[in-house]
């Protein structure tokens, strides 16, 4: 796939899921304008882009949906349930393709056939006498004069010559020139001039006027377009082309000659804030260097270094300020920041700046990459380890130099890992982003009405946890319609709003993480648990009569535990709140829930904002399964018994010239042992120094884990660095080997 | 939710405003407040001392030429003070005097900055934010 094609991929699926929400809140709000022209303008880029991808059976699908919108759009047709449904229809349809499209570069061979009869359904819901409104397009004659630099480009420079000198004395992109003359019936086409204008990266200038002098009102077609505007930009011309791409026969990109350029200021302009941080710092070497004043020199220096701090901080340089923070030579410790600053990929713009601070540049990246340099930063700091472990095996006598090297790169090496980890942190968005269909879609099966609400879209968490969050919600949010939700006839006799409200929030408090799933429906019913809890012999009924019903509701996340009585298509399919709490205590989460009869369930998923991994190895000792660490194995081996040796009680063999003692992980553990077979299986394990061969059955898989804690009773046992859930919610023991060393 | 955020970093921020002429103080204050500062004032270097003594700051913003006690003077004494706490409280200092000598006097007295007035609001209040490592 070629770029363009990429590039179509991503931005088809930005659109659909755009039209998606746009189309679901226009059933919710079917006079609103504003969704109708965004939907309109969605399927309308969509139609466009696949044109230019040449994928015609797209295109045709997309151009009877628009014509469809058009007539909605003009009120001839009403915006009802069956339209969005079909226009939904319509986008999965489309959806597909993409997904197909990104596989094959191509559409499927009956794509086609597909197109015409969904765009003949569509059609049908056309008034009989709709006939596409588009004005014809004119042509329009280049605005911009071969060769010479047109005057207005001269009079744009001009007027903008401080933007313009600023930019030329820090960037170093060639300026364009751009001339948009948009036909007069553009509106109609879609096309909104002044946005695409906005789009236009490093807009150093701008101008709009008419195209032709304004007639007298009377005579004013107010839907004909009758601009022209001009800008400069300091961005790449295929940049500004592709925003353009819609309309390239309106418009003119030109570069603008260097002997059009403003010439270098005479005076620098006042501290620009991604240089104020770098002033202010140098100011505070400065102040370091008054030595000749031994009064209030302590003062001058915690000055110094509060204030170098301070301005890293309000930057956002959080890295660099902890950095010097750590480093008690004040001056060395800014120096180095200064260093840092300059080559400092990380954000560089203080976001001090209130007013005109320029957009902050995005990068899309593909996750392979971002998964590749987590990785390398993985092992880059093994390989910091075992560089420190080489460097003091040089003896005490070793090179000062060499050591402050190592103290560098493991500083580095440190920074490096924790900056990449910043990488994986995106926010919920995208998670709650699929939410408003999936309620819609359910919702309309249940014959109810429910309005979501959703809040913090933009809070962060690690990539792991956002996208292990959507199972365990979706669960949560079919629960709420499914069964938290009364019908809206119950509602009303409850005297309560017909439509309910389900809200999703996100939070951060501190370093953890809240998701809450409310809901204003029946609540749950502490007494129906009890019956639910006493059939289901979930407890004895002794213990069950003495939980109160804060207790008793905490039940339903007991497994197999499914308040659902019936079956029904949305929920329910024996899988339960249990899963839930699986998932998420998975990822070292809690779930809470609380709830009030009449009022509605709250639902809240506490979770950690990162994830730390753990990779272990599972194996088999006594007829159990335990965890080990994988940084504490260095191999495995298998022998035949004779190799080993028996030294009094206990047993060892030679590996590599060095005597290994055996271990046996079953009677480490009290487990039964196995009888001893044809051959034996060791586990060489590696810890301060000491090695040791741990005796086991059998090895299974090595996974990527979240360790929890040993908690309760079991707190404080030893030989245990924690537990972890299996995929099947088996609890898994991992043993810490640090402490069953013999 | 933003904006929102900056309000509330920059509001724990407090800012001691020492200058004579209270129009001076006026204006420093109405563009700092407007930007979230929480800001207390001074009219020279004695009543400076007594409140950066009584109170924490994150920032002090001092004018030169004031009586009884004037900014270098103040600044001096300020980086003395026996509690390391107070004495390392960052100082701004603003001035009419554009010479270089001038901005020297300053840096020797403990001052982390030096500004030349007229100061723009906008340039103030972006100082103010480095200097006390508001968050945006």
């Amino acid at each position: 796939m070629n770029e363009l094609q990429q590039q179509f991929v991503t931005e088809a699926r930005e659109l659909v899921r755009q039209a998606t929400d746009d189309l679901i809140s226009l059933e919710r709000d079917s006079t609103s304008a504003a969704h109708i022209d965004r939907v309109f303008r969605a399927f309308h880029t969509l139609k466009g882009s696949a044109g230019v991808v040449e994928l015609p059976a797209m295109t045709l699908l997309l151009h009877a949906a628009e014509d469809l919108l058009t007539a909605v759009r003009g009120g001839s047709v009403a915006a009802n349930g069956e339209i969005v449904d079909l226009s939904l229809a319509c986008l999965d349809q489309v959806s597909r393709w993409v997904d197909d499209f990104e596989e094959a570069a191509a559409l499927p061979a009956d794509a086609g056939e597909a197109a015409r009869s969904m765009a003949e359904r569509l059609r049908t819901f056309l008034p009989a006498d709709n006939a596409a409104v588009v004005a014809p397009a004119p042509k329009v004659t280049a605005p911009v004069a071969k060769g010479e630099t047109a005057d207005w480009v001269v009079r744009l420079l001009d007027r903008s010559r401080d933007k313009i000198a600023e930019h030329l004395r820090s960037g170093t992109t060639t300026l364009h020139s751009i001339a948009y003359e948009p036909i007069p019936g553009c509106f109609f086409n879609g096309d909104d001039p002044l946005e695409l204008m906005r789009q236009v990266p490093g807009l150093l200038a701008f101008h709009i006027e008419p195209r032709e002098p304004f007639p007298p009102l009377a005579e004013l077609d107010p839907y004909a377009c009758n601009l022209r505007l001009q800008a400069i930009a300091a961005s790449e011309r295929d940049d500004i082309f592709k925003i353009f791409r819609m309309v390239p026969d309106q418009v003119r990109i030109a570069t603008v000659p260097e002997s059009a350029l403003p010439s270098a200021p005479v005076s620098a302009k006042p501290a620009q804030d991604a240089s104020l941080i770098h002033i202010v710092l140098e100011a505070q070497l400065e102040l370091l260097r008054v030595t000749d004043k031994p009064e209030g020199l302590a003062g001058r220096i915690g000055a110094a270094r509060r204030t170098a701090l301070n301005a890293l901080r309000s930057g956002g340089l959080t890295s660099i300020a902890d950095a010097v923070e750590r480093n008690d030579a004040v001056s060395d410790a800014i120096e180095q920041a200064l260093a840092g600053l300059t080559t400092s990929t990380a954000p560089d713009t203080p976001r001090t700046d209130t007013g005109d601070r320029p957009a902050e540049r995005m990068l899309r990246v593909s996750e392979d990459k971002i998964e590749a340099l987590v990785n390398l930063a993985g092992e880059l700091i093994v390989a910091k380890n075992a560089l420190a472990h080489s460097v003091k095996a040089t003896g005490g006598t070793g090179d000062a130099a060499l050591r402050r090297d190592q103290d560098a790169i493991d500083r580095l090496v440190i920074e490096l890992h924790g900056s990449i980890l910043q990488l994986r942190m995106i926010s919920v968005a995208q998670v709650f982003r699929s939410f408003p269909r999936l309620i819609r879609d359910v919702a309309r099966q249940l014959n109810k009405t429910v309005n979501l609400v959703t809040q913090g879209e933009n809070t962060e968490a690690d990539k792991t946890i956002v996208d292990r969050l959507f199972e365990p919600m979706v669960h949560l949010v079919r629960n709420a319609v499914d069964h938290g939700i009364e019908t809206p006839e119950q509602r009303s006799a409850a005297g309560k709003p017909e439509q309910a409200t389900i809200t999703i929030a996100a939070s951060r408090a501190g370093d953890r993480f809240h998701v809450d799933v409310h809901d204003d429906g029946r609540g749950i019913d502490p007494s129906a648990i009890r019956r639910r809890a006493a059939d289901k012999q979930l407890l004895p009924a002794d213990e069950l009569a003495a939980l109160t019903d804060e207790h008793v509701i905490d039940l339903i996340f007991a497994a197999g535990f499914s308040t659902a009585e019936t079956i029904s298509d949305v929920s329910g399919r024996g899988i339960g709140m249990d899963v839930v709490r699986t998932a998420v205590e998975r990822m070292g989460g809690r779930v809470t829930l609380a709830s009030k009869v009449g009022a509605g369930t709250s639902v809240r998923l506490d979770m950690p904002m990162t994830i730390s991994m753990s990779r272990i190895m599972v194996v088999q000792a006594g007829g159990q399964s335990f965890g080990i660490s994988m940084d504490a194995v260095s191999e495995t081996v298998r022998l035949s018994p004779d190799r080993i040796n028996r030294i009094k009680n206990n047993e060892g063999f030679v590996l590599r010239d060095q005597v290994v003692p055996v271990v046996s992980l079953a009677e480490l553990m009290r487990l039964p042992v196995n009888p001893a077979a044809a051959s034996r299986l060791f586990l060489i394990a590696e810890s301060g120094g000491r090695t040791a061969a741990f005796e086991i059955d059998a090895i299974g898989e090595r996974l990527e884990v979240v360790l929890k804690p040993m908690q309760g009773l079991l707190s404080g046992a030893r030989g245990y660095a924690g537990t972890t859930l299996l995929g099947n919610g088996q609890v898994l023991l991992v043993l810490d080997v640090k402490e069953i060393m013999p | 939710m933003a904006e929102a955020v900056a309000a509330r970093t920059s509001e724990m921020k407090r800012i001691l405003v020492v200058d004579d002429s209270s129009l001076v103080r006026l204006y420093y204050r109405a563009a700092l407040e407007k930007s979230g500062f929480t800001v207390e004032q001074a009219i020279n270097g004695l009543e400076a001392m007594e409140k950066v003594l009584s109170e924490a700051f994150d920032l002090v913003i001092v004018d030169v030429n004031m009586p009884r006690m004037d900014g270098l003077a103040f600044i001096a004494a300020l980086r003395s003070e026996a509690d390391a706490h107070i004495a390392a409280t960052p100082a701004l200092m603003i001035s009419t005097e554009s010479e270089r000598q001038d901005m020297l006097a300053a840096t020797s007295a403990g001052a982390n900055f030096y500004l030349v007035k007229p100061v723009s609001e906008a340039d103030l209040v972006k100082h103010a934010a480095v200097l006390t490592g508001a968050s945006p």
